[in-house]
């Protein structure tokens, strides 16, 4: 019960803030120099048959209705049509969003494959060579360039060892192996970023649960010491885990835009770069509530999660 | 017959490039069904010979000389499998801070179970049940719904009673009980003390080692007593004898301050002076800056604990 | 002379001291001073132009004539990269130029008043924040323009929320001290209050925030340039050339490897910098991590 109150409050503080977004997105896109019509029509177009799009696109309108329009349009499902082949812009997403989905939550399960375990060991044997590993990680990670690093990955597992093919994606549907393959490298590129913020986190946090009392009791108690790290030390140090896991989920979100260039996967990321690149304003602008919804959702679940962790929110027992 | 026999123990600090003593040449013993008071000021180094019999010292910390056996095992070689094994079956401890001893975020019923199952090969039902009865055991009321409750559900004294339980259910021989109701108000004190003497040392025969800067408790429950001075051991004996006929000076003072408490805070109402930190411990005895009846000998010299009676020793030149 | 010897003598030893004091601050400000005096110095020594082709010479291994090799052009690698960083660096200095003085006054207001004022600049923040930083620098790079001022504006949009969250946070931790107790029983103006005594006490997480976030603007203008919405040929950017370079991967990896090395190196020294001011500003995390 209480559980339930906590996250439906949590849910009305986001309400604000998905407005917000639309808002943001819509003005953005609006503010910014470029007749849509323009761009549908090419450079010939006669002054009329542009006024003709525009009136067809409600760009005639200002720009508040505009955004009602956009917005009540939003709320029944419809985000509107592709500039150019017409194309729901839903039935768009639908292909590309499950691609985007996989990289991200694939990565991110590498990322903690990689950083907790190397977190937990650094910190309960500092100054070894996982400590001296995490360290090196944690600082090489965030400095090289994830689209450099997926281009190597390529060069020397795909291209090189041939292990991973180098670009292309197979569906989840059609061969699982052969999705999880082409999915690998991609992820790994993703992860490597992530995991070097998530093992610094790990290990200080679990540091720092070392240094509380009841550690010293569960030893007291002659508790074998991998139940003492991995079962209660490591639940206690999951809470800025997971935290920074949400927030570096936006990190994760762009930096698939980037790695699905690379790697030619057909995600949300790569649909936001070309339909930039053609200037369609639908596609791009329902991309980007798609992303900003996706970030506000992993924020969401992190607070549930959080929730769970702590028995005084969760108001379990009596 | 010795549960406990600890000898010469020294353990020392890493601060910065050097190693300070934080125990000097420590030689105790506890036996069957006794209370041990270890008395003393905040930082003389009573809870460092806990965590040193333990072998639960921070990375900063080592023991450099000395042995601790448990009966016949000596606790100061034995690797840390037979560490882990020893400790919460033979070897039990609690500690000051109730509220934060037990991890928050798991059920009580939980942290007793899991012990029970890692020293008894029980299994979950049984642990269950055990888990039940030790709950009873130690007074805690409508124990069958507490064990599905959290630490935060629990008072400083409820909580302080789950670890006795989780301390006494694999009964045993020796309880090292580091300040265990400071954090409690004084009519809970008494519960959980009396709870000790009960429970452990009357009907199982367990030696306790109570660390202590109260001496109104040690007067209270125990049946002897050892007083600790920046390190060492200034005076040991029965409880009747070292109060009723106090011999080293500092033990002396402590009694002088007894009504008022005041020693918690680091200062004697009736000798002038505060405690050394482990950095400057003065040489010869440590306690002649503030004694006194300091004689000169006593900057060089630190006198070893002397039987003087069969019921007390004592480390002090004037009782050459 | 011996006043000059004495001189060097004097700033080696102080070198000393900081680099004790923190490895990776020292390690990090060399990286960036030897990066920046390289970068604005090529046109002084280099033998060649970023964009002189060299048709004799496509997708040469890296030589004596040419150390890094060319690309497919016959273009000298190492000019490209050096000049590639100016670039880089620009968007770097400009955004976090940018996004420091508009993010720390936003900060310093939202801290320093509290309340309505508060929820005013900080809510249209966390609207800003809820987009991962790439995609919010795609689309206003992608609709207004591949250019670098365009690239430093999308950046600091990023970077205003950042600095003005972390700007505030220290602003409330310094607001009620007694320093700025006593200031404002003496009588000292809002503004005085603020820029006076509040913030030089409160900017060092700032700093460090911004030392970082250079290094991350250097990271996205090369990935933008890399997706074709930053830097467009033939200007030398590094992740331009990464990107040019992927066609030939396999006959001149030199290509690929180089700009990316590049990349890592620069970004390396800021984030070595940032670590060693919070070691600097902040010891408590440090004896934390060393124990």
């Amino acid at each position: 019960m209480r559980l339930l109150r906590y996250i439906a409050g949590r849910l009305l503080l986001l309400l604000p803030v998905l407005f917000g977004t639309s808002v943001l997105i819509f003005l953005l896109l609006r503010l910014i120099p470029g007749d849509p019509a323009q761009v549908i029509l090419g450079l010939r177009a006669t002054p009329e048959r542009l006024a003709i799009v525009r009136t067809e696109l409600g760009l005639d309108l200002p720009v508040h209705l505009q955004y009602g329009q956009w917005l009540s349009k939003l709320l029944q499902g419809d985000l509107g049509r592709d500039f150019r082949s017409n194309e729901a812009v839903t039935a768009l997403l639908a292909v590309r969003l499950p691609v985007t989905i996989q990289l991200t939550l694939m990565s991110l399960a590498l990322a903690v494959l990689i950083a907790v375990p190397l977190g937990v060991r650094a910190a309960t044997r500092p100054g070894g060579i996982a400590d001296r590993l995490s360290m090196l990680l944690g600082l090489l990670g965030i400095s090289i360039p994830d689209f450099w690093l997926g281009i190597m990955l390529i060069l020397v597992f795909a291209l090189a060892l041939r292990m991973f093919p180098s670009s292309g994606y197979v569906r989840l549907d059609e061969d699982l192996l052969g999705n999880l393959r082409s999915f690998f490298l991609p992820a790994l590129t993703l992860a490597v970023g992530l995991s070097a913020v998530l093992v610094r986190v790990t290990r200080s946090a679990v540091l720092e649960v070392l240094e509380l009392d009841f550690v010293k009791f569960l030893r007291a108690k002659g508790l074998r010491e991998r139940l003492v790290i991995y079962q209660h030390v490591l639940r206690n140090a999951s809470i800025p885990i997971v935290t920074v896991i949400g927030l570096q989920f936006g990190y994760l979100l762009g930096g698939a835009v980037i790695v699905e260039e690379v790697f030619s996967l057909p995600g949300v990321g790569r649909l936001i770069v070309s339909y930039t690149l053609e200037r369609n304003y639908p596609v791009v602008q329902a991309g980007m509530l798609v992303v900003a919804c996706l970030f506000i959702l992993v924020n969401l679940t992190t607070d549930v999660i959080y929730a769970l962790l702590n028995p005084k929110i969760r108001g379990a027992g009596s | 017959m010795n549960l406990l026999t600890v000898r010469h123990l020294t353990t020392e600090f890493r601060s910065d490039a050097q190693w300070l003593e934080a125990v000097s040449d420590v030689s105790f013993d506890l036996r069957r069904g006794e209370i041990l008071g270890l008395v003393g000021e905040s930082g003389c180094g009573k809870s460092t010979i806990a965590y040193s019999v333990m072998r639960l010292l921070a990375r900063n910390a080592r023991i450099r000389a000395g042995e601790v056996w448990l009966e016949d095992v000596n606790l100061t070689e034995a690797d840390e499998d037979t560490l882990q094994d020893l400790r919460g079956s033979r070897l039990s401890m609690i500690f000051q801070d109730p509220m934060t001893a037990l991890d928050s975020l798991f059920t009580v019923g939980h942290q007793v179970i899991e012990t029970l199952q890692e020293h008894l090969n029980l299994n979950t039902a049984e642990a269950k049940e055990r888990a039940l009865g030790l709950l009873r055991q130690v007074g805690i009321p409508a124990a069958e719904e507490r064990l599905n409750a959290y630490p935060y559900q629990f008072s400083g004294g409820m909580s302080q009673r789950i670890a006795l339980a989780i301390a006494i259910s694999c009964h045993p021989q020796v309880l090292i009980a580091d300040e265990p109701t400071t954090a409690l108000d004084v009519t809970i004190q008494a519960q959980i003390l009396h709870l000790i003497r009960r429970l452990l040392v009357e009907e199982q025969g367990t030696g306790v080692l109570l660390i202590t800067h109260d001496l109104g408790i040690v007067a209270q429950v125990c049946d002897r007593v050892a007083v600790m001075y920046a390190g060492k051991i200034v005076e040991t004996g029965d409880v009747s004898s070292i109060f009723s006929n106090p011999l080293h000076p500092y033990t002396k003072a402590l009694l002088n301050s007894l009504p008022s408490q005041g020693i918690a805070r680091g200062q004697l109402e009736n000798i002038q002076g505060r405690v050394p930190s482990l950095a400057d411990r003065p040489p010869g005895c440590h306690f002649h800056p503030r004694c006194p009846h300091a004689k000169a000998i006593c900057r060089d010299k630190a006198p070893p604990l002397q039987r003087v009676s069969d019921q007390q020793e004592v480390a002090c030149v004037l009782y050459d | 002379m011996s006043a000059a010897a004495g001189q060097v003598a004097n700033l080696a030893g102080r070198l000393r001291g900081w680099y004790r004091a923190s490895r990776s601050a020292v390690v990090g400000g060399g990286i960036i001073v030897v990066l920046v005096i390289l970068t604005a110095t090529v046109s002084l020594y280099s033998p060649y132009k970023p964009d002189a082709m060299d048709f004799m010479a496509p997708l040469s291994a890296p030589s004596g004539a040419h150390l890094l090799g060319t690309d497919n052009f016959g273009r000298d690698i190492l000019t490209r990269v050096l000049y590639g960083y100016q670039i880089s660096l620009a968007v770097a200095l400009g955004s976090v130029g940018f996004g420091l003085a508009v993010g720390v006054s936003l900060g310093l207001l939202a801290g320093y008043f509290g309340g309505a004022v508060d929820n005013i600049i900080m809510r249209p923040m966390d609207v800003l924040m809820a987009f991962p930083a790439i995609v919010l620098v795609v689309a206003l790079t992608g609709f207004v323009g591949r250019d670098v001022s365009v690239m430093i504006l999308a950046v600091a949009v990023v970077y205003v929320p950042i600095f003005a969250r972390v700007m505030r946070g220290s602003t409330l931790e310094v607001v009620n001290e007694l320093f700025v107790e006593g200031a404002r029983a003496r009588g000292a103006s809002h503004l005085r209050l603020m820029l006076r005594h509040i913030l030089p006490n409160a900017i060092a997480p700032v700093l460090i925030q911004a030392s970082i976030l250079m290094g991350i603007a250097i990271l996205l203008e090369s990935a933008l340039s890399f997706i074709g919405l930053g830097t467009q040929p033939p200007d030398p950017s590094l992740g331009l050339m990464l990107s040019e370079g992927r066609s030939f991967m396999l006959q001149a990896p030199w290509m690929v490897m180089v700009p990316g090395l590049a990349i890592s190196i620069a970004v390396l020294g800021f984030n070595l910098l940032g670590n060693g001011l919070q070691d600097l500003l902040n010891p408590a995390s440090r004896s934390a991590a060393a124990n």
